[in-house]
């Protein structure tokens, strides 16, 4: 079968003939519908990509593709609780059922369960069928393929970082979402949905200013020097209750920092080199910083019943899958508006 | 009436003999039965100001933030509060109206008027006195508990029991908790994470025979400072490291140690003022984790922090004193073993 391959880690990914695959005893066989474009498949062709001693372990050449929607056609021998036929939305998995995290629905955390999963690690969805572990495997309420597909990560990534500051978005609060790509415009849709915060967005492209406009940022900011002062503009000198960074540079999060509230959150998503410095001085006092790497099961429920009720609407731009090397592309050169989807005739 | 005046900032404070306290309308008069010295009412006196503490919004003032007593008279406006009452001083003062007090964070009140206006031995006479007036609003009731072991509470108790319950998620029954600090703070903060939660609990200190000389450790596991990293950490627990990290001493070297022993998903809580951060990004070892730095308790968290010690009998060290032998206490440092004055 035709398949969008990674013949080595930090070499660039080509169409290649894969093996159609085989369920393992716990596994099913998706016919992928829909598979999310992701900026970390490029990061992985990267000849700078940093390799660790579990990722020299992984089998190449890797179908990449992380996130998928299909339909499953084959169960294998242990499978309980699906059928052939079932619509499917693939997500992170339960972690090890075993450890505090685990055992407490924040798999996310789980210390033992290691980063493999679908197109990392292991064949991924970028191919007309994919093998996942029934764990993973969540029904995905009726969504089409290229509303589901860009879920698991994007979708449940901005879903586990906004529930991370949950506790502190009161009515009316502004909170402030810096960098509004494929994470950041869902975390602008979901504090609409789920708060009635005043949610302000601060992007470097006019492209992700639009996007957070369309979901339903409040007030959109191209990044500048002025940012502070102008934020505290739009809220009349009112500090903002949390900041989601979802840049993670630097500059950001001395930002994020400069306005976050006494008992605030801070939640960084982004992975640029900055961090927040926790102490008198570097934060107000009370201040929590997160860092929520991923998400729960939980997150990807929630968000899709959230999007199957109205109440986040998810901007995407397909493609067809022959049209994958053109779609990494425009990602690439940071021209795709939402969230790239791959389709399957 | 006997009280501990201070007349100037960076003087030290006196024994004089002055009026009995003014009751206003809002106000309870409180026949002081302790007072526990805090570090406010030490650094006023020294050289120079710590400008980094509240200062004294008047002068001459009489000394003493943390006191606990019986109310014997009640103000007009006085409406929960009446004569007979066992109470401590909550603090702090906050408005009551903005996000964090509407919050159960009323420690972190931004608006700067509530949080001195008319607060003792801040900026209107304190309880290093025989009586105290204190308005209705800062006060609490001590529940079953002494005032010997209310007062110390108040403070030390109130800042350790704050900076677990901020944390509390993680720092649940047989989860590993490090605690960096052999203070006051952190003695209470071992206490209750042992006995009052059920937490494991390995003390990270400078001096180990120190801690070890208390009365009360409830330390399982004592560590050097200067033997403590993430690897003897990880070695100990097994897995990443520990659930949750309490930092009562703040430094450079503490909060990097703090930063690298808690596990992915850990909480690690800032609580004290040396100068140190906690980084939190990506790169470091909590993924999923958080860190907080934290001031002060809540009003919340002082009914619950009294109401423990109450129930579990956890006590922490102190020393009894009269008013008389804190006159020149500038440098005796309060927040080590607490200092519980009987004027």
């Amino acid at each position: 079968m035709k398949a969008y391959r990674l013949p080595a880690l930090g070499t660039p990914a080509a169409f290649a003939d894969a093996p159609e695959p085989k369920p393992g005893p716990t596994e099913v066989v998706v016919e992928v519908q829909g598979a999310g474009i992701c900026a970390s498949d490029l990061h992985m062709q990267s000849p700078a990509y940093p390799v660790n001693e579990i990722m020299r372990t992984w089998p190449m050449p890797m179908t990449l593709g992380h996130e998928v929607a299909g339909r499953i056609v084959e169960l294998g021998s242990d499978v309980v609780g699906w059928e052939v036929g079932d619509l499917i939305v693939a997500g992170a998995g339960p972690g090890c059922r075993t450890c505090w995290q685990c055992t407490h629905g924040n798999s996310a955390a789980c210390q033992f369960a290691g980063l493999q999963f679908l197109g990392v690690g292991r064949d991924g969805g970028l191919a007309s069928h994919v093998a996942i572990p029934e764990e993973n495997l969540l029904d995905r309420m009726g969504l089409p393929p290229e509303i589901a597909a860009p879920l698991p990560d994007a979708g449940a990534t901005a879903y586990h970082a906004v529930k991370a500051a949950h506790g502190v978005l009161n009515a009316g609060e502004p909170v402030l979402v810096i960098g509004t790509g494929g994470v950041g415009s869902f975390a602008v849709g979901i504090l609409k949905a789920i708060t009635n915060c005043r949610v302000i967005a601060i992007d470097a492209r006019d492209e992700g200013l639009e996007l957070a406009r369309r979901m339903g940022a409040d007030d959109a900011l191209l990044a500048g020097a002025n940012n502070r002062d102008e934020v505290l503009e739009i809220t009349g000198g009112e500090m903002c209750a949390a900041v989601i960074d979802c840049a993670g540079a630097p500059v950001t999060v001395d930002l994020a920092s400069a306005l976050t509230r006494p008992s605030g959150e801070i939640v960084l998503v982004g992975m640029s080199g900055g961090a927040v410095k926790v102490g008198p001085g570097h934060v107000q006092p009370g201040v929590r910083a997160h860092f929520p790497f991923g998400s729960n099961r939980r997150d990807l429920v929630d968000l899709m019943t959230l999007i199957r009720d109205g109440k986040v609407k998810p901007v995407v731009e397909t493609f067809p899958f022959d049209d994958v090397v053109e779609a990494y592309g425009r990602l690439a050169a940071g021209e795709v508006v939402g969230r790239a989807v791959a389709l399957f005739d | 009436m006997k009280a501990l005046r201070l007349e100037a900032l960076g003087q030290a404070a006196q024994l004089a003999d002055v009026d009995s306290p003014t009751v206003r309308p809002s106000d309870v008069l409180i026949d002081v039965a302790t007072a526990s010295l805090s570090a406010a009412d030490v650094a006023f006196q020294q050289t120079p100001i710590d400008e980094s503490q509240a200062q004294p919004g008047v002068l001459p003032i009489t000394l003493g933030r943390y006191f606990a007593g019986t109310v014997v008279e009640v103000g007009s406006a006085v409406q929960n509060c009446a004569v007979g009452d066992v109470v401590v001083t909550a603090p702090p003062g906050s408005c009551g109206s903005c996000h964090p007090c509407l919050t159960g964070m009323d420690n972190y009140c931004i608006n700067p008027r509530a949080k001195t206006r008319l607060v003792p031995g801040i900026s209107r006479d304190g309880g290093l006195a025989q009586q105290v007036a204190a308005p209705e609003r800062l006060v609490l009731s001590v529940g079953g508990l002494s005032p010997q072991e209310a007062a110390p509470a108040s403070d030390f108790g109130l800042a350790a029991y704050h900076a677990i319950r901020v944390a509390r998620t993680m720092l649940a029954p047989g989860n590993h908790a490090v605690v960096i600090g052999g203070n006051a703070k952190a003695r209470y903060a071992m206490g209750i994470l042992a006995e009052g939660i059920g937490c494991r609990v390995i003390a990270v200190t400078d001096d180990v025979a120190a801690l070890k000389s208390h009365r009360t450790c409830y330390a399982e596991t004592i560590l050097d400072s200067a033997d403590a990293n993430a690897e003897v950490i990880r070695d100990l627990v097994g897995g990443w490291g520990v659930d949750g990290v309490l930092d009562f001493v703040g430094t450079e070297a503490s909060s990097a140690f703090a930063g690298s022993a808690a596990t992915q998903g850990g909480a690690i809580v800032v609580a004290g003022t040396g100068g140190g951060f906690v980084p939190i990004g990506a790169g470091r070892l909590n993924r999923n984790g958080s860190a907080r730095y934290v001031e002060g308790g809540s009003r919340g968290d002082l009914r619950e922090v009294l109401d423990l010690l109450d129930n579990t009998k956890i006590t922490v060290d102190h020393t009894t004193t009269s008013l008389d032998s804190v006159v020149n206490a500038k440098d005796i440092d309060p927040d080590d073993v607490p200092v519980v004055v009987i004027p």
